[in-house]
């Protein structure tokens, strides 16, 4: 079975519970097609690199699924297309790069491990893996 | 790899020694470039947001395709600048 990410960018003027109505939809038709969500991750507002349709922000989220029916990402690039609310997307298939799966997997023992330590009460010196999901905007000082 | 360089003798090579470069991806065994991870790019774009090439970043092929093509992924969803004005 193949297995996609999608990544779309809301228009910030989106409040938090239109991105939240957004990827609840995203899901059901994710669903819809007898594909099933592997997990979802909503990085928050941050800043865009560049500007898009007039936006300096955007806000973030990534959806990871089973491809169910053969043009379930098709459809959903689409859906995601027509929408106005939609800004941005980015659909990439990861299924097919060992080395990636590999990488997932070491992350997800390392935040285990992290959840852990932190659990125990010890201060987590540590930086822990660098993801765009932290506190930093992550955009830079780009004019 | 990471044995420092072995210059040729003679009073110049102390004044022309450098570092050799390495390849961080190697240095830290890392075998796949997250092309969301945008900190992480961002300093294989410096000033105009072109991407480093090889001979002065020091990444080795491998990582340096890899390198390449998250950024190019990250551009295109805004995580990075085609350009900087």
């Amino acid at each position: 079975m193949r297995q996609y990410e999608t990544i779309f960018v809301a228009d910030p003027e989106v409040p938090d519970e239109g991105v939240t109505a957004m990827t609840t939809a995203f899901a059901a038709a994710v669903a819809e097609h007898q594909g099933e969500v592997l997990k979802t991750e909503d990085w928050g507002r941050r800043r865009l690199a560049y500007e898009v349709r007039k936006r300096r922000e955007g806000h973030y989220v990534l959806v990871e699924y089973t491809c169910g029916d053969a043009g379930l990402p098709h459809e959903l690039e689409r859906r995601l297309r027509m929408n106005e609310q939609v800004i941005k997307f980015l659909t990439v298939r990861i299924d097919n790069d060992p080395k990636r799966i590999e990488w997932e997997a070491r992350r997800a023992e390392r935040e285990k491990e992290q959840a852990a330590r932190r659990a125990a009460g010890a201060a987590v010196d540590d930086a822990g893996p660098v993801r765009p999901d932290s506190d930093d905007d992550g955009g830079g000082d780009w004019a | 790899m990471s044995a420092p360089a072995k210059k040729k003798k003679g009073a110049r090579s102390k004044f022309l020694f450098r570092r050799r470069k390495f390849c961080k991806f190697c240095d830290e065994k890392v075998d796949w470039v997250d092309y969301r991870d945008a900190r992480l790019l961002m300093s294989y774009i410096p000033e105009r947001a072109k991407i480093q090439p090889r001979r002065t970043s020091g990444t080795c092929s491998t990582h340096q395709r890899q390198v390449q093509e998250a950024i190019k992924r990250a551009r295109n969803i805004a995580l990075l600048p085609f350009s900087v004005e």
